[in-house]
């Protein structure tokens, strides 16, 4: 812009004014390196903010997915390799039981077997009452509480029926919730004279103990035939801890690809994330040497311009 | 016949005009930087000739010139860049004032950083996804509870720097003493004292333009006076036939001619004006006032300027961005999680003392609450319920139906429900999540700062280019002066030269004519 006239307060104010500009943009520069952010303040780039905030609260909740999926997925695994030591007891007291069918078996030899169906009863209960952190894994959600308790020959469980509320529920995307937890109930059963309650694995077990001590007592061969006709019942048990193992093995499966997309969407996430916000160093390093010259010059041109008058000249 | 000391008097009134402008030009080095200084002039005639041209004059060949003289001393100023200017400053004022406020606000606010209402929302509904895991764990208990306390402390202590800056700004309309002390009472103040300059400014011009004498520098004080009161509030400005200005706020005259008729003064307003400002009659003005105002409320005269700014911001405006307004929002952030999170409280069942599960019920404590049992009624006095502190087993994290065993503390239902409040679109927030509706208070912000900046640069240009248009046509530029001075000086020695001769002339008669 042109004058018809230049004074020496024009020319000191616009010399400091535009000192003042280019001061403003090296620290702009300055401020951009030193946090390396883009956006430092909403009004840095209200738009980019607000992207950066919804990228963001993606970003946050994925990773709490993340770690739910693996908190669920280790409790599963526990899950599972108990499921395989619970068929590995059902497989051994199907053979045990085979065995004892047989008539060539004495009192004495049944007494052993009788002896072993006890070990194996016994383990499936620690199974059953197995803790994963703090918590019963078989007991619904009375995770605070052991689900089985011996009374005698009794075995009772306490968990949560599996009639009952007894999910425990884990969130691993927006409103996909998957139960981590199977009722001990449906797998193991129990053996409850007092109220006649008596179903499952350990029914079966203590049955099969049961009709061996009858068949010791007195082993004739209707005795015999009732031990045999323990071998279905534990088929039917095995199936059933096969089909848990099978829906275990089904969800550990969804785990892993949810995951995986989660995984993947928090790398392009934070890719869009840092090409808002992250700071071209290469960039931001160029325009503010670019800005520091233009500044010198700017001073050096300001320093001239104002010294000289006409003064200089006069005599 | 002219007498023989003619030349004298030409040479003498030389020698004193030329010696006038070289003071006027050396007042003018003197101002080349006084703010407001407009340069000065001197406007040189030719003096009356010998004799006047009057009908009946024998013997002369024509008229004798008789020199020359000043006939004014006149500023050299553009009034129409002086109208721009004070346009432009008033709107350059307003957005000083709500570029402040915004910056505050963006400090306050604290977005995007780790200590703003964003990262605590997260921490707060983290800490209920690790809840919905480990319903059971106290360590996990305690940990949410001190999520939840860290987000009713930033509310907390946002929705209190908030009050504060508005307090700043235009005060606390329960209390007058904060409004008289805030920048705009403060400014109020500094209007009227300019006021009270400027009726005396005007009785001075009066009187020596009466005198006859053109009064520059008054003039000058006077127009960086009246570009100052226009950066506060539209102002109108009339010029009377006397010289002096009368300056009227709308219709009402504040000043007129050497008497304020109108000062401004601050009062308590509600809660959506904290500050409201009166006209007074000088002898009325005061705390308290001696008589009624002549203006109740002069609040919608002042949409401009400094003034305007302030009262813009402080107010309550819903269509532009206030403080209050984001206060509202905070508050409804605040106070519709406390509702949400609470209605969940007492739906589900807590672990009592006994370490069995309880319905918690309607009765159950808050656990967002206003720290004196009742539900929050802002985003300045929600707080996490004693209760709930004291014994982080309170928190409902159990669901409620089919009755519960009391031991079944693995129950997690309520505890995922409130995780799953984070996606959920709330009604009191106009069906958005509460990460969104706080994400869209910023960004509101973030446009009005950043579109506020903008237009302060561009009205800062603007008003460069008129003040530098103005410097152009009124400042002072010491090279021509300088010029100025050597044609003078030289003007005043070949005055001084023809002295000499003259005298040497008259000598010759007087003292060797014999």
């Amino acid at each position: 812009m042109s004058f018809a006239r230049i004074t020496n307060r024009l020319m000191s104010n616009r010399s400091v004014e535009n000192l003042h500009l280019n001061l403003q943009r090296l620290n702009d520069l300055q401020n951009k390196l030193s946090s390396g952010k883009n956006i430092n303040v909403p009004s840095d780039d209200p738009v980019g903010l607000s992207r950066l905030l919804g990228i963001d609260e993606t970003r946050k909740q994925d990773e709490r997915y993340i770690s739910n999926i693996n908190n669920a997925r280790s409790e599963l695994n526990t899950t599972d390799a108990l499921l395989s030591s619970t068929t590995d007891v059902i497989q051994r007291a199907r053979e045990l039981t085979v065995q004892a069918s047989n008539q060539t078996n004495g009192p004495s030899e049944l007494a052993a077997i009788r002896e072993e169906v006890q070990q194996l009863l016994n383990q499936v209960v620690q199974v059953a009452n197995t803790r994963f952190g703090n918590k019963y894994i078989f007991g619904g959600t009375r995770t605070n509480d052991a689900p089985y308790t011996t009374a005698g020959a009794d075995v009772i469980y306490n968990g949560t029926q599996s009639t009952g509320a007894y999910q425990r529920n884990i969130e691993i995307g927006s409103g996909v919730v998957i139960t981590v937890n199977f009722p001990g109930d449906d797998i193991f059963g129990q053996y409850d004279t007092g109220s006649g309650n008596e179903y499952g694995l350990i029914n079966t077990l203590s049955t099969l103990i049961n009709d061996l001590n009858t068949a010791i007592a007195a082993p004739t061969a209707a005795n015999y035939d009732a031990i045999r006709g323990n071998i279905d019942l534990l088929d039917n048990d095995l199936d059933n801890v096969l089909s848990v193992q099978t829906t275990v093995g089904a969800l550990v499966n969804r785990l892993d690809m949810t995951e995986n997309r989660l995984q993947e969407r928090t790398i392009s996430l934070s890719k869009e994330y840092g090409s808002i916000q992250d700071v071209d160093l290469a960039k931001v390093i160029s325009d503010l040497n670019f800005q520091e010259s233009v500044f010198q010059t700017s001073l050096s041109a300001t320093a001239r311009v104002l010294q000289s008058s006409l003064l200089d000249y006069l005599r | 016949m002219v007498s023989s000391f003619f030349g004298l008097y030409t040479t003498q009134r030389s020698l004193s005009t030329t010696q006038t402008i070289m003071n006027v030009i050396s007042n003018n080095i003197a101002n080349a930087n006084t703010p407001g200084y407009s340069r000065q002039k001197v406007d040189l005639v030719t003096s009356s000739p010998y004799p006047q041209p009057i009908v009946g004059v024998q013997g002369l060949p024509g008229t004798f010139g008789t020199g020359a003289e000043i006939d004014r001393i006149a500023r050299t100023r553009d009034s129409f860049l002086d109208a721009q200017y004070r346009i432009e400053s008033c709107t350059k004022g307003y957005y000083v004032e709500r570029q402040y406020a915004f910056q505050n606000s963006e400090g306050i606010l604290m977005e995007p950083s780790e200590s703003g209402i964003t990262a605590k929302l997260d921490g707060f509904f983290q800490s209920a996804q690790e809840l919905s895991l480990y319903p059971e764990s106290l360590a996990v208990r305690t940990n949410f509870v001190q999520q939840a306390i860290d987000l009713a402390v930033v509310f907390n202590q946002q929705a209190t720097s908030l009050i504060d800056l508005r307090e700043a700004l235009v005060g606390d309309f329960t209390d007058l003493t904060s409004i008289r002390e805030s920048r705009l009472g403060m400014n109020v103040v500094d209007i009227n004292t300019k006021l009270d300059t400027l009726a005396d400014i005007n009785r001075q011009i009066i009187t020596l333009k009466g005198n006859n004498v053109e009064p520059n520098d008054l003039l000058d004080k006077r127009d960086l006076l009246l570009d100052e009161l226009n950066s506060y509030m539209p102002i109108t400005i009339d010029e009377t036939p006397v010289g002096s200005v009368n300056v009227s706020l709308g219709t009402n005259i504040l000043v007129a001619g050497g008497t304020v008729v109108n000062v401004l003064q601050v009062n308590t307003g509600d809660a959506d004006d904290p500050a409201v400002i009166e006209l007074y009659d000088p002898a009325d003005a005061g705390f308290p006032p001696s008589g009624p105002p002549n203006l109740a409320n002069a609040n919608s005269l002042i949409t401009n300027g400094i003034l305007g700014g302030l009262l813009e911001i402080g107010g309550h405006d819903p269509s532009r961005l206030t403080i209050r307004g984001m206060l509202d929002r905070l508050d409804t952030l605040a106070t519709e999680i406390a509702t949400e999170i609470n209605t969940l409280q007492a739906g589900g069942s807590f672990i009592n003392a006994a370490g069995d599960l309880e319905l918690a019920g309607p009765t159950y404590p808050l656990l967002f609450g206003d720290g004196a049992g009742g539900p929050p009624t802002s985003a300045a006095d929600i707080r996490v319920e004693q209760d709930i502190i004291d014994d982080p087993n309170r928190v409902a994290a159990a669901g409620p139906t089919p009755p519960l065993d009391v031991e079944e503390v693995g129950n997690a239902d309520q505890a995922l429900l409130m995780a799953q409040l984070r996606n959920g679109n709330i009604a009191g927030l106009g069906n958005s999540t509460f990460a969104n509706y706080h994400s869209s208070t910023i960004s509101t912000l973030g446009v009005q700062a950043r579109s506020n900046e903008e237009k302060l640069d561009s009205q800062n240009a603007l008003l460069g280019q008129i003040d530098l248009r103005r410097e152009a046509y009124s400042g002072v530029n010491i090279d021509e002066e300088l010029v100025d001075l050597i044609r003078f000086q030289r003007a005043f020695e070949a005055s001084s030269r023809v002295l000499t001769t003259m005298n040497g002339i008259l000598d010759v008669l007087i003292n060797r004519v014999r």
